[in-house]
């Protein structure tokens, strides 16, 4: 049997979680009681009570795509961030794979590379940790 | 490299990697000179029991992920309170064969 390539391996797996994340939001948005019926489903914050650093990440998005964007930022900022993914990545793979191309593939490893690099990496890890912080204050 | 040593590193390290693996790994020390024995002590293997442990407790952050080098998926959990719980359970399932299989390839990459 002919083994798949790796990048057509990993655009599968990469589709397969921006499509969970549309169908969560759309979930969210059509139910807006589901979360406070079902509770949190962060396992950190079920069991320590405390919000990790994406808590709030939903309610964000919700208000980016209402079009409140101060609320969004002040909800949690990575929330933009997931947007912005949550729209590039599945179209940048659509256009990969039209052209067989695997651009996204190089460019992920690129970027992998470059976030491993400890001038990149710290201040990375400070601003998610800041953003845990304040999330805890916020009390999310 | 001569047969007793590469059994010896084997027995030292069989449990980084998967069994089915080992037969290839000692093919291969055998073809490649003493020179590369020290490089082999250099590419530090990841414990998967011990990554395992980090994924139980914290999973939800990606830490197991970054841990084994594969950090654009660290970061997937991360900002997805670990894909929404359900990407941290399936990966205290998927995180020894694939701390295994991170093994192999830093093996591979220093002795191909």
């Amino acid at each position: 049997m002919k083994k798949q390539s790796p990048h057509l391996q990993f655009y599968g797996l990469v589709l397969l979680l921006t499509a969970a994340g549309w169908g969560w939001l759309l979930l969210s948005q059509h139910l807006p009681g589901m979360q406070e019926s079902t509770g949190t489903v962060c396992l950190i914050k079920k069991v320590s009570g405390i919000p990790c650093p994406s808590c709030g990440s939903t309610r964000s998005l919700q208000h980016l795509f209402a079009g409140h964007i101060p609320e969004a930022i002040a909800t949690n900022p990575l929330g933009l961030i997931l947007a912005v993914l949550l729209i590039v990545v599945p179209a940048w793979i659509g256009k990969d794979l039209l052209a067989k191309s695997d651009s996204f593939y190089r460019a992920y490893k690129k970027t992998e590379q470059g976030i491993r690099q400890r001038k990149i990496a710290i201040p990375l890890i400070l601003l998610v940790t800041a953003n845990w912080i304040w999330n805890i204050f916020k009390g999310l | 490299m001569e047969s007793q040593r590469v059994d010896m590193y084997l027995m030292t390290n069989s449990k980084f990697y998967e069994p089915y693996q080992l037969d290839g790994i000692r093919n291969r020390l055998l073809e490649v000179d003493d020179s590369k024995m020290l490089s082999l002590q250099a590419i530090n293997p990841k414990d998967p029991t011990l990554i395992l442990i980090v994924s139980i407790l914290a999973g939800t952050l990606g830490i197991d992920r970054f841990l084994i080098g594969d950090t654009g998926l660290g970061i997937g959990k991360l900002l997805t309170c670990g894909g929404l719980g359900i990407w941290a359970i399936v990966d205290w399932f998927l995180i020894m064969p694939a701390t295994k299989q991170k093994n192999l390839e830093n093996l591979q990459r220093l002795l191909y």
